[in-house]
């Protein structure tokens, strides 16, 4: 689709259907009751592959219905959303399959703009179940970009086609703790969606930054706790592996109510990197909600032995829902790089719809204003406009 | 600014407008008075004249306000009015080659107003329009006597689209967006009210 064409759809979409924006855990769901990410995931900080009750959950409470008859039953979607449709898998396999692709074009309308689009996610994901009730599983996914992030900011190894992304085992404990153990997404603050957001990319917490560990989570209702400690992703060079620890607390005072404080330390051979954070989620209404998070990060070079930095930021999301699987989402973020240094202050403004028209299917359309309030100089906003394709299996 | 995101940015609220359904059931019709705090941000062209206008640059705000107001809910419906204070900080200059002309975290103040219309899709969530008009005070210093630089008291007038979220009966969070009177520049604010 030529860009002029996905422009107009964007206004169409807009415009006409009107009635309903950024990644992957979506912890907006809360608007519709489910505070604890467990509920929907496989990991129960939230990410990655969902359960079959996640599944059912999706398509027959979030998703649009608009193009079934009334005689199709909520019940019937969800009892089709399994892996292949209504079939029934034996209960110790769970495949999965995503695909995202993002099209972007920055300075919309300048002669400076540009376009193009990003496969942003080509995962195949495997759950084994050792037992009915779930209580052991191993989750593994795999994952072929063209150039995932860590390959690309790191040291020039060539990007290796398919690459493992998650695999770990979970265990129950009890009724109300679990253990994990292998590379995993470490624990710390929202679990956002957004893996370019200020919020995930400051703290290192980005679509490839799992890292082999151990992870403990106790919930004992109205409190959910998260410890862990990590080794490093796989993945990279030794010396560029972050070895460190980390934590999620989690209190609901009320229905539909979650706050939360979050730390993490660690450190590689050549930085180190401490972060502390607090968080909350209201669910407002039916299926709105609004979540937001404010952190500090410092940062050291370990090489240079440099003074560290300290830095702060910040994120609040609304989430609006407009009717059955059509949302408004505006996202307002702020990154301030060094405390110490009066004036710079990093502006985001995400504007857009988060839409799943279709069983297995997510659709975005957003326009991002970014502005840079710096004492150097009096700077023009910057604009991009993107629309986002997500399918699963 | 391409039209297309400001369609895009106001068909947000249209659409979000049509696709919301029925009267909310159980709502009181109300009136109350509110307090404001939020922030503010916008970025606005400076023109530096020697004479005759030599060259434009980019000037940004962004602030502190302090508000209070009064509003009305109908059923679906509210209005609201509310007067505003605003201090802050604001850089502008900078990216001329022919004058090199800066201000880096120059004080700032403004006043003014807004007035808003909202339509509630349900009894917590709000959508609608503001139309604040906020006159900001910013006395740039003139590095070059030479250099006439355009300060003062100046309105800055503008629509925004606004969405609002009430957590509970007497706390709500406003989001605003709209043009800031310039070509592809903006004006946002992010408020916390208290309602009485």
């Amino acid at each position: 689709m030529k860009f002029d064409s996905l422009k107009a759809l964007i206004v169409v979409v807009g415009l006409v259907l009107g009635v309903s924006l950024p990644v992957q855990a979506y912890h907006h769901f809360i608007g519709y009751g489910y505070s604890s990410c467990m509920t929907c995931h496989y990991n129960g900080a939230g990410g990655g592959a969902l359960n079959d009750y996640g599944r059912a959950l999706f398509a027959a409470e979030i998703t649009s219905r608009a193009i079934f008859p009334v005689t199709i039953s909520d019940e019937k979607l969800g009892e089709h959303s399994k892996f292949l449709a209504a079939v029934d898998l034996p209960y110790w396999i769970r495949p999965a399959i995503k695909g995202r692709t993002i099209g972007l074009q920055t300075n919309p309308g300048s002669p400076n703009k540009t376009e193009r689009w990003i496969p942003m996610q080509r995962e195949v994901y495997l759950t084994l179940a050792a037992d009915e009730e779930n209580k052991y599983i191993f989750v593994g996914s795999m994952t072929n970009n063209e150039e995932p992030r860590r390959f690309s900011t790191s040291v020039e190894d060539k990007a290796p086609g398919w690459a493992m992304k998650e695999a770990y085992f979970r265990l129950q404990l009890g009724e109300t703790s679990w253990i994990y153990a292998g590379q995993l997404d470490k624990v710390y603050g929202t679990r956002e969606i957004n893996h370019a957001g200020y919020q995930r990319r400051v703290v290192g917490m980005t679509q490839y930054d799992q890292s082999l560990g151990v992870i403990y989570q106790r919930s004992v209702l109205p409190t959910e706790i998260f410890i862990g400690a990590f080794e490093g992703n796989t993945a990279e060079k030794p010396e560029d592996r972050y070895k460190g620890a980390s934590f999620l607390a989690e209190y609901e005072p009320a229905e539909k109510m979650r706050v939360g404080f979050s730390g993490l330390t660690e450190k590689s051979e050549k930085l180190s990197k401490d972060a502390v954070a607090l968080t909350g989620r209201f669910g407002i209404g039916t299926g709105s909600a609004f979540s937001a998070e404010m952190g500090l990060v410092r940062d050291k070079n370990l090489a240079t032995n440099a003074d560290s930095i300290l830095g702060a930021y910040g994120l609040f999301q609304s989430f609006i829902r407009i009717t059955r699987g059509y949302n408004f989402l505006g996202e307002l973020e702020w990154y301030r790089p060094d405390t110490s240094v009066g004036g710079l202050h990093n502006w985001r403004w995400n504007l857009g719809f988060l839409t799943f028209p279709l069983p297995r299917t997510e659709v975005r359309a957003a326009a991002v204003n970014s502005r840079v309030f710096s004492q150097a100089n009096g700077t023009e906003e910057f604009w991009t406009l993107q629309a986002q394709l997500h399918w699963s299996l | 600014m391409k039209k297309q995101i400001w369609i895009f940015t106001f068909g947000l609220l249209l659409g979000s407008l049509a696709g919301a359904q029925g009267t909310i059931r159980g709502s009181q019709d109300r009136n109350q008075f509110f307090l404001t705090f939020g922030f503010w941000n916008w970025t606005e062209r400076m023109t530096l004249t020697q004479g005759v206008v030599q060259s434009t640059d980019w000037a940004n705000f962004q602030a502190n306000s302090f508000g209070a107001g009064y509003r009305g809910v109908y059923q679906n419906w509210g209005y609201d009015l509310e007067a505003l204070a605003l201090a802050g900080k604001a850089v502008g200059g900078g990216n001329s080659n022919e004058i090199t002309y800066k201000q880096s975290n120059f004080n700032f103040d403004g006043y003014g107003g807004k007035a808003a219309i909202y339509y509630r899709t349900e009894r917590f969530i709000e959508l609608g329009v503001s139309l604040p008009v906020i006159f900001r005070n910013v006395q740039w210093d003139t590095i070059n006597p030479n250099l006439k630089v355009r300060s003062g008291s100046n309105p800055l007038i503008t629509m925004m689209a606004t969405w609002r979220l009430r957590p509970t009966k007497n706390f709500l969070i406003e989001q605003g967006f709209g043009p800031a009177g310039v070509p592809s520049q903006t004006i946002w604010n992010f408020q916390a009210s208290l309602l009485f």
